[in-house]
Formats: C-alpha cells, structure tokens, sequence
C-alpha cells in the first residue's frame, strides 16, 4: 500500500513524524511545516472577529517566515492594522488513501510597508478578488505546528 | 436569468441553498475557535445531520475543551488555482455536544470517517448555526 503513496504528488509523500498527540494524528517537526508552508498557495486565515473565530480564504506566499496576501479593506485590513494575532491553516487529504496532514501557523498580523509592498508587488500574490485597492497584508509567522494522518 | 449578487470584493454572494448544498457535499471541512484568546483552525472530517454540521471529537480532549457551548466557525472550500476559480462556505454558530442516546446512534450510522485511530473513544458534536455564508470567485472572463 506504501508504494502507491509514492508515485504522489510531494504533498502526499509521508512526513517525518516526530511523536503523536492525543487523538493519535502524528506531530510534524518545525522545519517539515515551513517547507509545507513555502510550497501552499491557498490557506484559510483564521481572525478573532469581536471576540468570534472566523475562517477567509487566501491566496499566499511565504517570504522569510511571513506569509503575504493580498485584501481588499475588510476584517482582514482591520485586523492587521490593529496588529491582531491571527493564523493560517493549510491541509491536503487523501480520503481514499486516509492520508494527509495539516499545518497551522500563528502570529501577528501587519500592514506591508510600502518598501515592502513595492517588493511583493512583483511577486505572484493574487488576491482572490481582482481588484486594483487591494493592500499587501503580513502574517509573521511566530508559531507552527503540523498533525498529520498515518 | 438572475443577476449575479457581488460583495465588496466583487465575489459572488451564494444564497443559502446553495451553501448547504456545498456544505453537504464536502468531506472535509475546518473548525475555527478561539483558544485562550488565540485564534485557531483544525481541520475536520464533517456530515450534515437534521440541517446541522457534525463532527467527532475525542472527550476529554484539548479540542473538546476549548470549543464545547462555545462559538466556532467551520468552513469548507474548494479551490482550482490555475483556472481562478473557487468557492468557499462558512457557518458561525455554537458547538453542542449530542448526548441523547438515540440521536447518537443515528449519528453512528452517518458516514463520517474518523482520523483518530479507532480504539480512541469518539463524541459527536453538532454545529447549532446562526449564520452561513458563501462566496464564489466569479470567473475573469465574465
């Protein structure tokens, strides 16, 4: 069964797992989630919106431990400029396989400079929403942590 | 032909038909809850049971503590990066714990799987909605 997990794609190659948690998912280590994290793209964006969890969905990129998305003015925009914590999940399952893993990462959000902005610019960061308005949002990554299914 | 609906953003605005819909087809969704003042999302396996979103968790876990009679967010998506196109469903309301005995067995016969391993005991939890929304990314072309 093991072999068929290797003709996958590399987000279906089996992880180094380091221990277990309590449901009985395996740990992935810290440098494993940063590789998984450098080569998402779409991740859901977790904010305490008055006090209530919120899940919106972005298109990212991870550049020197900051996740980078693009938003229009919203509760994104308004998190970041109040400097909120905030996270970002990205998953990939297999259910026929009964595989797969999800990493989550945690930190504060911020408004990109505009030197940094300017930089970002001529990255590939497309905002789901095409409009001209939208802002370049950070999300320093200070937290990560990975489970994944075995 | 109806017009389409657009948020701000210019995202289509899906009713909540559809997003039912949506949601009843997905697998997989993701549980949104603040832990500690944090925010925090785990992926979950899900079900639609009566109307509601369901899922197991393990009693007794860090999970079940901090998202017990408390608001929770679970959303579901589905995303074509190449083709620009995607769509994605979030329910914000409270999770319950089901602990009648016949509503947990008609919930055991449901087919949603489980990523625990089998022999960690399993408790079902119910999504007691007071809002769904959904948005659609409306093709460039159009």
């Amino acid at each position: 069964m093991n072999g068929a997990a290797q003709h996958g794609t590399w987000s279906s190659l089996p992880l180094p797992i380091d221990g277990s948690d309590e449901h009985g998912l395996g740990l992935i280590d810290e440098a494993t989630c940063v590789r998984l994290l450098s080569h998402g793209h779409i991740g859901r964006l977790g904010l305490s919106v008055g006090s209530l969890p919120v899940v919106l969905p972005v298109n990212y990129l991870l550049q020197d431990h900051t996740i980078v998305f693009r938003s229009e003015d919203g509760d994104k925009t308004r998190a970041a400029e109040l400097g909120s914590v905030a996270c970002l999940e990205i998953d990939h399952f297999d259910l026929f396989e009964h595989s797969g893993w999800s990493v989550l990462a945690t930190g504060r959000l911020s408004i990109a400079p505009n030197d940094r902005a300017a930089v970002y610019d001529r990255l590939p960061v497309v905002p789901w929403a095409l409009q001209q308005s939208s802002r370049f949002v950070e999300l320093s990554v200070e937290l990560v942590s990975g489970r994944s299914i075995r | 032909m109806t017009e389409l609906q657009l948020d701000h953003a210019g995202l289509e605005i899906l009713n909540p038909a559809e997003c039912r819909e949506l949601l009843a087809s997905t697998a997989v969704g993701r549980i949104a809850f603040i832990d500690r003042g944090d925010p925090v999302i785990l992926p979950v396996t899900i079900g639609m049971w009566e109307g509601a979103v369901v899922f197991t968790t393990a009693p007794g876990s860090k999970l079940e503590a901090a998202i017990m009679n408390r608001p929770v967010a679970i959303e579901v998506d589905d995303w074509d990066a190449e083709r620009h196109v995607g769509w994605s469903v979030l329910v914000k309301g409270m999770a319950m714990i089901v602990d009648d005995g016949r509503e947990i067995d008609s919930l055991d016969r449901l087919s949603v799987k489980s990523w625990s391993r089998p022999e960690i005991p399993k408790a079902w939890v119910r999504i007691v909605a007071n809002e769904i929304t959904g948005r659609r990314v409306v093709p460039i072309s159009r």
